[in-house]
């Protein structure tokens, strides 16, 4: 049977992947479906559509920073588990 | 320890040279062409530069033994992997076909965009961690793990289709920037950039391929930069890029009508060119 650690480790593991998958379907499934509604938004200062913005350029940033933030909450689960490497 | 420091500074040393190459070349070419030296040989010599520094790169990356040529001997540090990433996400496919893909077929063009980041998304949560634990080489080696010979037989069919289907585009767009520059063959251009290429992953494998990549990034970090900056600064300078905002946009007939498209996408271009540059108006978008 597994021991606690490894219990533990395994679902904050798994929630985190949850979590960043959701976020994933978020902004690379919905926002680009949803694209024409959320165009009645408009950001301030630049002007242009929401929709538009969150397409192009927005979407890109979200996911990347999706994926920076899984990396980095991931290598904590990690050392907070394993401290030794290997 | 020391292999991984090793790596390290090696790889250091070609981003910091690639890029100080980069910056000296594009600052020489256009000292030439003020001196008047035909577009000609300025545009040739701009795509050549930076294949040439991938290719040379390559070169002095090279492997000592398979492990190095298969693996880098699994010492390349973790911030240059992502650098590599970085610079093949951000290649041919990400500066050519996305804001072509946008210019052509508006929000349709989108799927290509997302897809790229959205991959990469899937690819760092549901395949790298596993991958990396499995200690396997290669995709289809981790599946071949998990399901059985059969399954990596048929994760290898797929990664290589996969692979020559983006190759063949990469190829495509590349060879149609190097024949529209020199002004050659599209069969030349593309035999040029296979042997570039050849250049770059035979002498190092791997470790060569990465250390390119690297170089990659570099370049286009300083070009997509001077660029950005170029087209901010085109309302307030008397630099080339507000000639470029002034001419008139070509017809264009291939394009679809983005006026009349129910997903019409807006002033795309206004966000860099801020709101000042009342001089700048596209009909496409």
């Amino acid at each position: 049977m597994p021991d606690a650690n490894l219990l533990t480790y395994r679902r904050r593991t798994g929630r985190l992947m949850r979590v960043t998958l959701a976020l994933w379907a978020l902004f690379a499934l919905c926002i680009p479906v949803l694209v024409v509604p959320l165009n009645a938004f408009s950001i301030p200062y630049v002007d242009l559509p929401l929709g538009f913005l969150m397409t192009t350029q927005g979407g890109l940033v979200a996911l990347t920073l999706v994926l920076c933030a899984f990396a980095r909450r991931q290598g904590r689960i990690d050392r907070d588990h394993f401290p030794t490497p290997g | 320890m020391t292999n991984s420091t090793e790596a390290s500074d090696h790889l250091r040393r070609v981003c910091g040279t690639c890029a100080l190459a980069f910056l000296l070349g594009t600052v020489l070419l256009a000292i030439g062409e003020a001196r008047g030296v035909a577009r000609e040989i300025i545009g040739g010599a701009l795509v050549l530069l930076p294949f040439a520094l991938y290719a040379a790169v390559g070169v002095v990356s090279s492997a000592s033994d398979l492990s190095d040529f298969k693996l880098a001997r699994r010492r390349i540090p973790a911030a240059f992997a992502g650098i590599a990433g970085a610079g093949a996400w951000a290649g041919a496919a990400l500066l050519i076909g996305a804001p072509t893909s946008l210019f052509l077929a508006g929000y349709d063009g989108r799927p290509l965009l997302i897809g790229l980041a959205g991959g990469y998304v899937l690819l760092g949560v549901l395949i790298g961690p596993f991958l990396r634990n499995a200690a396997a080489r290669t995709l289809p080696d981790f599946v071949g793990m998990r399901y059985g010979s059969f399954a990596r037989l048929l994760a290898a069919i797929v990664v290589v289709f996969c692979s020559l289907m983006f190759s063949a585009a990469l190829l495509e767009a590349g060879a149609a920037t190097i024949s529209r520059m020199l002004v050659v063959d599209a069969d030349i251009a593309i035999s040029v950039l296979a042997a570039f290429l050849l250049l770059c992953t035979l002498p190092g494998g791997m470790a060569g391929l990465t250390a390119s990549q690297v170089a990659q990034y570099a370049v286009l970090l300083i070009g997509s930069l001077a660029v950005f900056f170029l087209f901010a600064a085109a309302p307030m300078t008397a630099l080339p890029a507000r000639r470029m905002t002034r001419s008139p946009a070509p017809s264009r007939p291939c394009c679809r009508d983005w006026g009349s498209h129910p997903h019409a996408a807006p002033a795309a271009f206004r966000f860099i060119l801020g709101r000042r540059s009342r001089t700048w108006r596209s009909p496409y978008v």
